[in-house]
């Protein structure tokens, strides 16, 4: 898959170029404000480039494509508080012509995955948050997605369930080997789950450097991220989006 | 920029100005005597309104209007502060203050003619009384809507009960209560129109309850246009005042 | 509120409004007994109801369809919005002359004041919500492929229903306000029309327990349809 993007009518983004191979785990970082979730829009064709094209295996990207899934950082606002848990992962899946027991085995299937089997008929607001995004990530799985679209899903839930939700991604990543692309602001959390990382910088943005994270798999939180591998590459990408380097 | 204004100004505006011309064309040439002319309806529109009858009716009924809607106003913020920034008051008289506000202002304006008799005191008093409610509720219900948070900002920063009452938990209200001091307008405006109906004397419902009474069909018509348009305009300066005061949550509202 | 009642007869009796024309606690109650024999109460409060619920049925069935259309099409919804606005704020008190005169002191001309009260403010209302759709779900949802059709069945239309119970339920206190309106001014066999008798014939005991009961059926009524708003919107708190 291949991304050539550049901007937005207040030139936001300029000369993007990257790609992403299938399977890749993908994070993009950057100072706050650079255009970061401007990028994932016009990833998600919700939002056209001025100029350049987004391709998603050879074929240009003008509106949604198909097999794409998102995971938003506000997950009481993307789940729907009339629906229960079930209903809320059925819906996308209706659209893909499954039959009825298919889609009744795969929601069984994505709540073990996440580990919320029992709640199918549960709502949204009867969860916790960190529950609630487990939800959401079910919800992305179940749809065998092409590409995952990831906009800070982390950062409004607190730190312990961070990590959890972390283990969650690296744990499905694994499993389903889902191709991903997720905005973050927090670089320990992109250094730790990704493949690799594209940092945006300037004003317009443009890609500063894509940074290949060798850490060996399977990760884990408190081994991976002791090491020294992991503190340089953080500090290298922490450097660059502080503008230092 | 003048081009948009002009494009929006024609969105809202093609349709109303439509509607008026269609009645215009539709009631040209009508004989029904419920529904004369609407040139006909005009003419005495503007021979009457056109400022003669102005301070004989339209101002009597403006300043009953706003001299109860004041009145009650001010007695139902001083009521509903009491009454909201007290737990035990608030249970004694809640349940009464309930009750009161279910019962139809209008229909509160014949026990006040009981009272009072058919005369300006009846209208002040039915006026005041009905305009007292709306505030007053909206008023307790924005004192237990009080964020916890901010009271304890204040009671950090050693304010006196009543800076804190003044300065942090009226404004923080401020929402809740324009909208019920909006409400007890349009309740005093319903009520000083009902007053002069069942009443009588000087003011734009009089003035209609005459004509209809006397077969003046046309006049009727100008009365009630009238009437719509005053109200439709009472409530447009009122949502002017009320934008200019609660600048900050409107604001806070479009980034959110 | 008992404490309240206490209140009042003490005011009646000896304050400054003893000996006046406004009927002490007692009379009042005991006169509201009273009335519950007579067969004509029972009646005009069955019109009132009649009149305030056939018209809140009649504004719902045509408002929030109406309503949901026009929300649904821009064109529509900034077209209409200037009519709605004016139309909403207008009292239906101001057009009774109008209507005495085309419909007569009738039920009719109650039901048309209701529906004339409610019509607007629920097209509205319905429009609104179903404009206001949260862009967050419906970006996620056009990213899962939604259509047009499903936007609409599956989250336009379920996002709107709490501003849709907003409105009905200013619409059911106002449809028993209106009721009691036509009945009192416009003349409409009703509680209302009731009530003028009482008064003008110098009955206060009697006048006043009407207005007890006006200040019963609207509670009850509110009470009724906040039980079942509860059901309907059950994911708001």
């Amino acid at each position: 898959m291949d991304y050539q993007t550049p901007t937005g009518i207040k030139h936001v983004l300029s000369d993007i170029s990257f790609s992403l191979l299938e399977g890749e785990f993908a994070s993009i970082v950057g100072p706050s404000g650079v255009g970061k979730t401007t990028l994932l829009r016009l990833l998600t064709g919700l939002m056209q480039p001025t100029s350049g094209t987004i391709r998603i295996n050879g074929e240009v990207v003008t509106s949604p494509p198909p097999g794409l899934a998102v995971v938003l950082q506000d997950y009481t606002r993307s789940l729907m508080p009339w629906l229960t848990v079930e209903k809320n992962i059925s819906l996308p899946l209706k659209r893909l012509g499954l039959s009825k027991t298919e889609i009744a085995e795969t929601i069984e299937l994505v709540m073990t995955e996440v580990g919320l089997s029992g709640n199918q008929k549960n709502y949204p607001w009867q969860l916790s948050g960190g529950m609630q995004q487990r939800v959401a990530i079910a919800r992305a799985i179940a749809v065998r997605p092409q590409l995952l679209i990831m906009d800070e899903p982390f950062a409004s839930v607190d730190a312990q369930t961070r990590f959890d939700l972390e283990d969650l991604v690296l744990k499905v990543r694994d499993d389903f080997k889902i191709t991903t692309a997720m905005v973050t602001h927090d670089i320990d959390e992109a250094v730790y789950l990704s493949d690799k990382v594209v940092v945006l910088y300037g004003s317009p943005a443009n890609v500063k450097e894509i940074v290949k994270v060798d850490l060996p798999y399977p990760r884990n939180q408190v081994a991976s991220r002791g090491r020294e591998e992991f503190a340089e590459l953080r500090t290298k990408i922490y450097a660059q989006v502080r503008g230092l380097q | 920029m003048i081009k948009k204004i002009s494009i929006n100004a024609i969105q809202s505006l093609w349709l109303p100005i439509s509607l008026v011309a269609a009645w215009w064309l539709f009631s040209t040439n009508s004989e029904d005597p419920f529904f004369p002319p609407l040139s006909v309806i005009w003419d005495q529109f503007v021979l009457l309104w056109v400022f003669d009858n102005v301070p004989i009716h339209v101002v009597p009924s403006l300043i009953n209007l706003f001299s109860g809607f004041s009145i009650g106003v001010l007695i139902g913020l001083v009521g509903g502060v009491i009454i909201g920034t007290n737990q035990g008051l608030a249970r004694y008289i809640e349940p009464s203050v309930d009750f009161i506000r279910s019962i139809p202002p209008v229909a509160t304006v014949p026990i006040f003619i009981m009272i009072f008799g058919l005369n300006y005191e009846m209208r002040m008093a039915a006026i005041a009384f009905s305009a007292i409610f709306p505030t007053m509720l909206a008023v307790i219900q924005g004192m237990h809507s009080n964020n916890p948070t901010l009271l304890d900002t204040a009671k950090v920063f050693r304010l006196t009960p009543f800076q804190t009452l003044v300065r942090v938990r009226i404004p923080a209200a401020g929402p809740i209560i324009f909208s019920g001091i909006q409400v007890s307008l349009q309740v005093a405006f319903v009520v000083t129109i009902a007053s002069e109906l069942l009443g009588s004397g000087f003011g734009i419902g009089a003035f209609t309850l005459i004509a209809t009474d006397t077969f003046m069909i046309t006049d009727a018509w100008t009365g009630v246009i009238l009437m719509g348009i005053l109200g439709y305009l009472v409530n447009l300066v009122f949502n002017l005042v009320e934008r200019r005061a609660l600048r900050w949550y409107l604001a806070s509202k479009k980034l959110s | 509120m008992l404490g309240f009642v206490l209140l009042w007869q003490l005011g009646t009796s000896f304050g400054p409004l003893s000996g006046g024309s406004l009927p002490s606690a007692i009379n009042a109650i005991s006169a509201l007994g009273a009335l519950f024999v007579l067969p004509e109460i029972w009646v005009a409060i069955g019109q009132t109801l009649f009149i305030a619920l056939t018209g809140l049925l009649i504004s719902v069935v045509l408002g929030i369809p109406a309503g949901v259309l026009v929300g649904l099409s821009p064109f529509a919804y900034r077209s209409l919005k200037p009519v709605l606005d004016f139309f909403k704020v207008i009292p239906p008190i101001v057009i009774i002359p109008i209507v005495i005169l085309v419909f007569g002191p009738t039920t009719e001309m109650g039901i048309f004041l209701v529906v004339f009260a409610n019509f607007f403010m629920l097209v509205f209302q319905s429009a609104y919500g179903v404009r206001d759709l949260d862009t967050v779900l419906l970006d996620t949802l056009r990213c899962y492929g939604m259509t047009k059709w499903d936007e609409i069945w599956h989250a336009r239309i379920p996002g709107a229903l709490p501003f849709i119970a907003v409105g009905v339920r200013i619409a059911v206190a106002a449809s028993m306000i209106v009721a009691v309106v036509a009945g009192l001014i416009g003349g409409a066999p009703s509680l209302g029309q009731q009530m003028l008798l009482y008064q003008s014939s110098g009955q206060p005991n009697q006048t006043f327990a009407i207005v007890i009961i006006f200040g019963v059926l609207g509670l009850g009524l509110a009470r009724i349809y906040s039980r079942l708003q509860r059901k309907i919107v059950f994911w708001t708190n």
